[in-house]
């Protein structure tokens, strides 16, 4: 037997013990390793609601290639793993459950589709301390504790249907001085929730809605409806619209003279809308997004010409800010945590994110453990000659009544 | 101005639309005794062909309109040639899985092509209103009434004078009888399959300048069956017929009543004229064949 001195015996020890207790730490955390950290971005990625989810994705990337260019987090490089979920809840379900699982990620972002969050946080969520946090605007029900939807670690970036019908009433009553108010909402849950949200802040006002109209999803013709509200003749109409609906309201708006100051939510993702309309149709239109800026103004495009040149296949539009959002706040809270990681000290610090300023989204990010909707407000835009512009700073805030827009402070 | 007249012309302009998708799954089925599924994907293909020539191509809208025509069509005859060629001695049911297989292909070949995003034609004078008393009608609406007409005229002649258009009759109403009197079965296939395409193309281009062009586009096909059930599957004016009763109904329901209403009274007016007529205001009994 070689005989060691009492150091060398000590020194050997320690590595033995750090080489078994190494993998036992990996083992507790999914998705680390010495080197990496895996997290899975689960989104549309391909087929017909790709818009969703691509962006996103990239900017989830585009946030860890940040981090690990300025040398990773505590030796650790971050690692996107994508999975389509393919908007479907069977899909999510699958994929979330494989990523369970397999215990191969610390997070799962992305589930832009609302149908596809709530079946995750129902099934596979409670099965796993890994956090998730969706893209998805349904957190207002789906995040909602008197509901049932408060989950320790299924989290919301996005704001909410109902707090977006909140902001859009803030803005519209303090910058447009309306007496009478109209809403438009597509048939479906989407527009139920934007339209409870709408009623729930103008109540705050003391107002009503004077003409209430539903649009289907793809409808040909929106005659019936605009002369509907022609006849209430409203100041301002509130349109929770998916992008082809808000595209017949405004066109047929303008044929048909309706000139009421009409506001669509954040589903109007892309600028076809604008470059297919004639610049009438536009002359009265404001829409909000969740991006602080419109992609081309100031504030965005320094990012989005960063996007482009590291993605140059990739057609982005305003879903791209949940993406860089989400990133930007797990990163934090992934700092906040250290060293020795695992899934439940992260969902322990994301519930202390507060009042986060993110890079992408117009509102700052809050998680406590009783509020996991992060979303608060929308960013106003309009167009002027054909091109989108930001209509003022900041954000209107959704979730309250506020006389103006609030200022993220970077 | 007052609502009714207004109504009235939206209902007939969104009823010619439907009625314009109507014809190419008539023709198909005049002919071959099969439902074209895949009828929808062609439509949206036409859509994405036309809208890519005017806004990245910059061609004017006829010679985009015309070249979604001849790239639809020839789409319709490759699938043809690719699958329907394959499958003409079997079962219907068979034949309309295909066009459904047919129609997921397209689908994807043209997500793949054009992505997710929307695509929407630029403005122009053809959006503008070419009378506004005592309805305001558009350019692009006059011309999807004046194009449903056309065509459906244009198809009635080619079925009741054409050579390949009697032969589609004859195929349809007995198939062993006309090929014992020299009609050949595939010929008859490949040309309604084709002229289903180009149908298709033309009901997509002359939509598409009033909306957005994106993967859904081709749930157009809905509307269109539902336009022909109510016309009946074997009738070319029935089809046109039971557009314009759809979409007056759609237009006349929404203003009466919420538009959450509107789809599903529709589909019962359908129900209620297939329990009457199973065969369609204007059909024939070759419906049965399903």
């Amino acid at each position: 037997m070689i005989d060691l001195p009492r150091g060398v015996l000590l020194g050997l020890a320690a590595v033995a013990v750090g080489s078994i207790s190494t993998p036992a730490r990996a083992q507790n955390a999914p998705g680390v390793t010495d080197t990496t950290i895996r997290i899975a971005v689960a989104d549309a990625l391909s087929g017909a609601y790709s818009q969703y989810g691509v962006p996103s994705l990239n900017g989830v990337k585009y946030v860890f290639d940040k981090v690990n260019q300025a040398g990773g987090l505590f030796g650790r490089k971050l690692e996107v793993v994508s999975e389509d979920d393919g908007c479907s809840p069977k899909q999510a379900v699958g994929v979330a459950t494989k990523l369970a699982s397999e215990k191969s990620v610390l997070a799962v972002l992305g589930l832009t589709c609302s149908s596809a969050a709530v079946a995750v946080r129902d099934t596979i969520a409670p099965t796993t301390p890994i956090p998730f946090i969706s893209f998805s605007s349904g957190g207002h029900t789906s995040s909602s504790a008197a509901l049932g939807g408060l989950k320790p670690n299924f989290y919301f970036i996005a704001t909410s249907v109902h707090a977006q019908g909140g902001a859009l009433v803030n803005f519209a009553v303090n910058q447009l001085k309306p007496t009478r108010v109209a809403f438009i909402g597509q048939t479906d849950v989407y527009g139920k929730e934007g339209r409870q949200g709408v009623e729930a802040m103008l109540a705050s006002y003391g107002l009503k809605l004077v003409a209430d109209e539903t649009m289907e999803p793809r409808g040909t013709d929106a005659s019936a409806q605009v002369l509907k509200l022609k006849a209430a003749n409203p100041d301002v109409v509130i349109a929770f619209l998916y992008q082809v609906p808000a595209q017949t309201l405004l066109r047929q708006a303008d044929e048909l003279g309706f000139r009421a100051k009409i506001i669509t939510s954040a589903s109007v993702t892309d600028s076809s809308i604008y470059t297919s309309l004639q610049p009438s149709a536009l002359e009265n239109y404001y829409g909000g997004m969740l991006a602080r800026d419109v992609l081309t103004g100031p504030l965005m495009k320094p990012l989005m010409t960063s996007l482009q040149t590291q993605f140059p296949g990739v057609t982005f539009n305003p879903l791209v800010a949940s993406g860089i959002g989400a990133g930007e706040v797990i990163v934090a809270a992934l700092r906040r945590v250290g060293k020795d990681v695992t899934a439940e000290k992260l969902v322990a610090e994301l519930d202390r994110t507060r009042d986060m300023a993110t890079s992408a989204l117009s509102y700052p990010v809050t998680f406590t453990p009783d509020n996991h909707m992060g979303g608060r407000g929308l960013h106003i835009y309009e167009i002027r000659n054909g091109v989108e512009m930001s209509a003022m700073p900041g954000y209107w805030p959704g979730t309250e009544k506020a006389a103006g827009p609030a200022i993220v402070k970077d | 101005m007052s609502m009714l007249p207004q109504l009235l012309s939206a209902g007939v302009v969104s009823g010619c639309i439907y009625a314009l998708v109507a014809l190419g799954l008539v023709v198909v089925f005049k002919a071959t005794g099969v439902i074209n599924f895949a009828h929808g994907s062609t439509i949206l293909i036409g859509a994405y062909i036309g809208v890519t020539a005017v806004r990245s191509v910059g061609l004017p809208y006829p010679v985009a309109f015309a070249a979604a025509v001849v790239v639809a069509a020839a789409i319709g005859w490759i699938s043809y040639a690719a699958v329907y060629k394959r499958l003409l001695g079997a079962p219907h049911m068979i034949q309309v899985l295909a066009t459904l297989a047919v129609a997921n292909i397209l689908s994807g070949a043209a997500t793949l092509t054009w992505g997710s995003e929307s695509y929407g034609f630029p403005p122009s004078a053809r959006m503008r209103p070419i009378m506004t008393e005592p309805v305001v009608v558009t350019g692009q609406q006059a011309l999807i009434v004046v194009g449903a007409l056309i065509v459906m005229i244009a198809l009635t002649a080619y079925f009741r004078y054409g050579r390949s258009g009697k032969a589609m009759r004859a195929l349809a109403e007995n198939q062993v009888g006309a090929g014992l009197c020299g009609i050949r079965t595939d010929r008859v296939f490949a040309i309604s399959i084709t002229l289903s395409g180009a149908l298709g193309a033309i009901a997509g281009v002359l939509y598409a300048p009033l909306t957005l062009v994106d993967p859904s586009f081709g749930w157009l096909l809905i509307k269109g069956f539902a336009a022909a059930a109510v016309g009946g599957l074997t009738s070319l004016p029935g089809a046109v017929v039971g557009g314009i009763v759809l979409g007056l109904c759609e237009s006349l329901w929404v203003a009466a009543l919420p538009a959450l209403w509107a789809p599903s009274l529709s589909y019962v007016l359908i129900i209620i004229v297939l329990l009457i007529k199973p065969t369609g205001l204007f059909g024939t009994s070759a419906v049965q064949k399903l």
